[in-house]
């Protein structure tokens, strides 16, 4: 017995109203993740010392200030899908809405102050 | 349409005998927010490395505390069960091992991996040891 109206099977979008959108969005950021989390560990791992100009020359060249961003970002992004569905599932009431919304807002902060240091982190002499 | 009171409820989570494999699940989902967690500090050691000498010179000092190079060494064990664990997620989604000794292969394996990669980075990765 399919428990579906035959527009919401036409849309294919769900009772959210998002379809698989979120899901795929978490596929594709985790698939980016498995190599790029590794390659941020083996750029710390093979590190001289955790000394100011050793730290700053480990991502200052373009490739690794580019491959740094990519992880930046695939990192925060799925961390937001990930967020919102621990707030979803354990956070009820008015307080869920709440939540969301900071979660959502301090994610893209965390993105915007991150890719501003790094910017920063290639300029510095 | 159907009526609310036909609609299946999904059952509650306590019908089900305790397994090793739930305990996994969970793991899952407490590494992903102890990671976030993590990506915070991550985009603040950014931050101080940006903002010069004077602020970024006291990131060897910081991670010269125990407590910290213990966050830092609990971070990467997140870091690889929420990604080997991850890698398990992936391949169900493309339909294999979902066998039941395969799935509990799979769970031993990754959970056991994980904690041997975390033991190999801090012994033979960054600092040969000294962080601990």
């Amino acid at each position: 017995m399919s428990l579906r109206t035959p527009l919401g099977h036409a849309e294919g979008l769900g009772s959210a109203g998002h379809g698989t959108g979120h899901w795929w969005a978490q596929r594709i950021s985790a698939v980016a993740l498995v190599p790029l989390a590794p390659w941020f560990l083996w750029r710390l791992a093979t590190l001289p010392s955790l000394r100011y100009e050793d730290l700053l020359h480990c991502f200052q060249g373009l490739g690794n200030a580019t491959l740094l961003t990519a992880f930046l970002l695939a990192l925060l992004y799925h961390s937001e899908l990930g967020v919102r569905v621990v707030l979803e599932d354990y956070v009820g009431g008015g307080l869920r809405v709440a939540c969301l919304i900071a979660s959502r807002l301090a994610h893209i902060v965390l993105a915007l102050a991150g890719l501003l240091a790094i910017a920063r982190i290639v300029t510095q002499v | 349409m159907p009526s609310a009171a036909n609609r299946p409820l999904s059952p509650h989570l306590s019908v089900y005998r305790w397994q090793y494999t739930m305990a996994l699940s969970i793991l899952h989902r407490f590494t992903g927010v102890v990671l976030s967690a993590g990506a915070i500090a991550l985009v603040g050691c950014l931050l101080a490395l940006a903002s010069g000498p004077q602020w970024g010179g006291n990131l060897e000092g910081l991670f010269g505390l125990r407590i910290v190079r213990l966050a830092a060494l609990g971070w990467t064990w997140c870091l690889f069960y929420h990604l080997a664990n991850g890698v398990r997620h992936l391949v169900w989604d493309i339909g294999r091992g979902f066998e039941l000794k395969h799935a509990r292969f799979s769970g031993w394996f990754v959970f056991l991996s994980s904690l041997a990669a975390t033991a190999a980075y801090w012994l033979w990765g960054p600092f040969e040891g000294r962080l601990l």
